[in-house]
C-alpha cells in the first residue's frame, strides 16, 4: 500500500482545490486545498505566492480549514514546508476562524512519503491556539516542539518512519482536549527509530484525559505495542484502538485476544496484518466491532514482513 | 463501411501452441464454415513454409504474436545477427553464441537484435502481401514495425498530436541520464527498453540532490564478467547507485525510451491505469489495472478493479475524454484492426495520456464487451464488414 489518493474530507468539510482565478467561493462549506498537484516540478512560482493570493481573498476571513498539497520542487528535498508555515503564521490575523490545518496532502505518485521535507510546526501551533485539527504527512525535518495546546482535538502524523524525537514530543505533550491521536510509526529504514519505551507515556490514562481514539499505525513493532497496551490503563479509557497497517502477528494478536478490556472498545482496527487464519477467526468470534481485513502473506523467500506505508 | 469482397481463407501467422491462437480459433467458430490456416512463425522463419504459396487471392491475413516460444525467439535473434542498426545500439549476440544458447526463463535477451530480426521477417511478409490481390491484412507489417519500437511509436503519436508523456532523448548511459535529468530538473522518469514488451526491462527511476531509487521487476544476476538481467514477477526497489547504474547501462546498450513519470491516479489503496482495446478504431474492451507499485502490468500479480465503478466515479464527461483519446490513438494506425492501449490517468482523473500502444494487446482473458471477448469482437467486426 502506498498513499494513492488525495484526501476528500478534512475537519468535517469536503476538500476542493483552490483556484486563484475563481477565488474562495464558499469558505463555510469547503476546506480549500492549495497545492501544485502533479506538475509541482514545473511550478513557475513558489506556492507561497498562491498562498498569498489566497490570504488576500476577501472571503479568507471565514476560512475554517486549509489543506496544503505539493509545493514547488516537491521531491527535490531542497524546499521544506518552512516558508509555508511562516506564511500562515504571518497571516494569523486574517484567519481568525481557522480550526484545521493539513500540511502534506501529497500522494506517493507525486512524491515518496520519505522525500517530503517538513519543518518545525511549533510556530504554527503557537499562532493558532484555537486549532482543533492538525494533520501532517512526512517525517523528514518534522518537529512539533514543546507541544502545549488547549484547542487541539485531533492530531494525525502520517509517515513511513517517524523519528523518536517526534514521538517523544507527543508523549510529553499537554493536550487537555485531545480526542484523536494517530501516529504512523513506520520502519527504521525510513527514519522510524522510535521504540516501545518512547510510547510508554501514551499507555497511561493520565496523559490525554479526553482521548477517545488512539492509533499507533503502520508500525514494524506493533506486536510489542499490542502486548504492552493489552495491560495498559489507557485501554479502559479509549473507545477506539487502531493498530492497523503494521506487522501484527499472532504474537501481538494473542495478547489482545486475552485482554478483558477489549470488550469495552467501540472499535478495534487491525486491518493490514500478518495474523493467521485461526487468529482471525478468534477475533471475529469475540463479539466486538473489529476490522480484520487485508491479511498479508509474509514474503515466501525470506519471511520478511513490512508495514503498509514505508517509502 | 464499404463492402469487402468475400474472403475464403483466414490465414494466421502465429505460434500454434499459444493460447492466443486457441482463443482465435474458438472465436472463428462464430463464422459459418470458415477455412483457417495457421502458419507457424518457426516454419516461416526457417523457410520450411513459403508464405507466398500459403496466401491466395482474397485471404484475410492476421499476424499474431511470436512471443512465449524460446525456439522462435532464438530464430528471430538469428535472423537479426547481421542486420544493420540505424540506432547504433551496441548489444549483440553472435550466431555461435545463439547456437549454444541455453534457454533461461525471463532472461532479457538482446531485445534490439530481436527487433532487427523481427523487422527483417516483417519486411519479407510485407513484400509478399503487397503483391497479393484482394487480401485483407488485419495487422500491416509496417505498423507492427512501428508499434514494436517505443521510440518510433511515441514519435508517430506526437506527430499526430496524441497526448503522450514528454521524453528524454539521446541517453546512452546512466551518467548521461543523470546529467540530463539534473539539467532539465526532471526528477522522475520511466526508463523502458525501446524494443521490449509488457514491463520487460522497465525501470521507474527517481532522484534528487540527495537520493535516488528505482523500482523495477528487473532482476540483476552477475554471471562471470557480465551481469544478466531477468524479468521477474516481483517489483524490487533499488537504492544503491551502483546497482541502478548497472541496470540502466545494460538497458541503454539495447536502446531505451525514456518518458517523464506522470503520477497515476489512485483507486482503493492502489495506483491505477487503463488497458483498452480498440477494434476498427473504436474503444471496446477495458480493464482497470491496479497496482501497489509504479508498474501496473497484470502479469505482475496486479489486480483488476471494477471499471464500471471507476466510470461512475469519474463521470461520463471524463469517460468520454478517455474514449476520445483512444479513438485518436487508434486513428494513427487506421489500417490496424485491434490495438491494446495503455491509458494513464493523473490523480483525480484530471488528465489522460497514452502510455503505450501494443501490437498484440488483445490478450485480455475474461474481459467482455457486449458479451464478447476480444477475439470474438474482432471476428464479429469482420462479419459486420461482410468480410467472410
Amino acid at each position: 500500500m502506498t498513499i494513492d489518493e488525495h484526501a476528500k474530507v478534512f475537519a468535517d468539510k469536503p476538500i476542493v482545490d483552490y483556484n486563484p482565478m475563481a477565488g474562495i467561493e464558499d469558505p463555510l462549506k469547503y476546506c480549500y486545498k492549495i497545492g501544485f498537484g502533479y506538475d509541482a516540478w514545473d511550478a513557475q512560482e513558489p506556492l507561497t505566492n498562491v498562498i498569498a493570493k489566497f490570504l488576500n481573498d476577501k472571503c479568507v476571513i471565514d476560512i475554517e480549514a486549509i489543506v496544503i498539497g505539493s509545493w514547488e520542487e516537491m521531491g527535490s528535498m531542497e524546499i521544506s514546508s518552512a516558508p509555508i508555515v511562516e506564511a500562515l503564521v504571518a497571516a494569523k490575523e486574517r484567519l481568525p476562524k481557522l480550526n484545521g490545518i493539513f500540511i502534506g496532502d501529497v500522494v506517493s505518485e507525486e512524491c515518496e512519503i520519505s522525500w517530503i521535507m517538513q519543518s518545525d510546526m511549533s510556530p504554527l501551533l503557537l499562532a493558532f491556539p484555537n486549532l482543533e485539527h492538525f494533520r501532517v504527512r512526512g517525517n523528514e525535518g518534522l518537529s512539533l516542539g514543546t507541544l502545549n495546546h488547549t484547542g487541539l482535538k485531533s492530531l494525525v502524523i502520517e509517515t513511513g518512519g517517524l523519528s523518536s524525537q517526534v514521538v517523544t514530543q507527543v508523549a510529553a505533550a499537554k493536550l487537555p482536549n485531545l480526542e484523536h491521536l494517530e501516529i504512523w510509526l513506520g520502519t527504521d529504514e525510513y527514519g522510524g527509530d522510535s521504540t516501545i519505551k518512547d510510547l510508554e507515556p501514551l499507555f497511561s490514562d493520565g496523559l490525554f484525559p479526553k482521548l477517545h481514539y488512539l492509533g499507533l499505525r503502520d508500525s514494524e513493532y506493533v506486536d510489542e505495542i499490542a502486548i504492552e497496551i493489552a495491560k495498559a490503563p489507557i485501554l479502559k479509557k479509549i473507545k477506539v484502538l487502531d493498530l492497523s497497517l503494521g506487522t501484527l502477528t499472532d504474537k501481538g494478536g494473542k495478547a489482545l485476544i486475552n485482554c478483558p478490556e477489549l470488550s469495552g472498545l467501540e472499535k478495534l482496527d487491525l486491518h493490514y496484518h500478518y495474523l493467521s487464519d485461526e487468529m482471525i477467526d478468534q477475533f471475529r468470534q469475540l463479539g466486538i466491532n473489529v476490522d480484520i481485513d487485508d491479511k498479508q502473506d509474509a514474503d515466501e523467500d525470506d519471511d520478511y514482513r513490512y508495514p503498509a506505508v514505508t517509502e | 463501411m464499404s463492402s469487402i469482397p468475400f474472403h475464403n481463407l483466414f490465414v494466421v501467422i502465429g505460434n500454434p501452441e499459444n493460447r492466443r491462437i486457441q482463443f482465435l480459433l474458438k472465436a472463428l467458430k462464430m463464422v459459418h464454415s470458415p477455412r483457417v490456416k495457421i502458419v507457424p512463425w518457426i516454419d516461416l522463419l526457417k523457410g520450411r513454409v513459403h508464405l507466398d504459396r500459403e496466401i491466395g487471392k482474397n485471404c484475410i491475413v492476421r499476424i499474431d504474436s511470436p512471443g512465449e516460444n524460446p525456439l522462435v525467439e532464438r530464430q528471430i535473434l538469428l535472423n537479426g545477427v547481421d542486420e544493420p542498426d540505424e540506432s547504433d545500439n551496441p548489444a549483440r549476440i553472435s550466431k555461435k553464441q545463439l547456437c549454444n544458447l541455453v534457454f533461461e526463463k525471463g532472461r532479457i535477451l538482446f531485445p534490439r537484435q530481436w527487433y532487427l530480426g523481427f523487422r527483417k521477417v516483417l519486411n519479407k511478409i510485407n513484400r509478399i502481401l503487397l503483391a497479393k490481390q484482394g487480401i485483407k491484412v488485419l495487422q500491416p507489417p509496417k505498423d507492427i514495425e512501428i508499434l514494436f519500437d517505443k521510440r518510433l511509436c511515441h514519435a508517430k503519436c506526437s506527430e499526430n498530436r496524441i497526448s503522450v508523456p514528454k521524453i528524454v532523448t539521446k541517453v546512452n548511459s546512466f551518467d548521461e541520464l543523470v546529467e540530463k535529468l539534473r539539467h532539465a530538473k526532471t526528477r522522475r522518469v520511466f526508463i523502458k527498453l525501446a524494443n521490449g514488451s509488457s514491463a520487460s526491462g522497465v525501470v521507474a527511476f527517481e532522484m534528487n540532490q540527495h537520493r535516488m531509487q528505482a523500482f523495477s521487476s528487473v532482476e540483476r544476476i552477475p554471471n562471470g564478467r557480465e551481469t544478466r538481467l531477468y524479468n521477474s514477477l516481483k517489483i524490487r526497489c533499488y537504492r544503491s547507485i551502483r546497482e541502478i547504474a548497472d541496470i540502466v547501462n545494460i538497458l541503454c546498450k539495447e536502446g531505451v525510451h525514456i518518458e517523464h513519470w506522470i503520477p497515476k491516479s489512485g483507486w482503493n489503496g492502489h495506483r491505477c491505469d487503463l488497458r483498452i482495446v480498440t477494434v476498427s478504431g473504436l474503444p471496446c474492451h477495458g480493464v482497470l489495472r491496479l497496482s501497489k507499485s509504479p508498474m501496473t502490468n497484470l502479469h505482475l500479480g496486479n489486480k483488476r478493479g471494477n471499471l464500471n465503478e471507476l466510470i461512475s466515479c469519474m463521470g461520463l464527461s471524463k469517460w468520454s475524454e478517455v474514449k476520445n483519446i483512444c479513438r485518436s490513438a487508434a486513428s494513427v494506425f487506421p489500417d490496424y484492426h485491434a490495438i491494446g492501449m495503455d491509458i494513464l490517468m493523473t490523480p483525480g482523473f484530471q488528465s489522460f495520456f497514452v502510455a503505450e500502444l501494443n501490437a498484440f494487446g488483445d490478450l485480455l482473458p475474461e474481459v467482455m464487451f457486449k458479451g464478447l471477448n476480444t477475439y470474438e469482437t474482432q471476428i464479429q467486426d469482420l462479419m459486420n464488414q461482410n468480410a467472410f
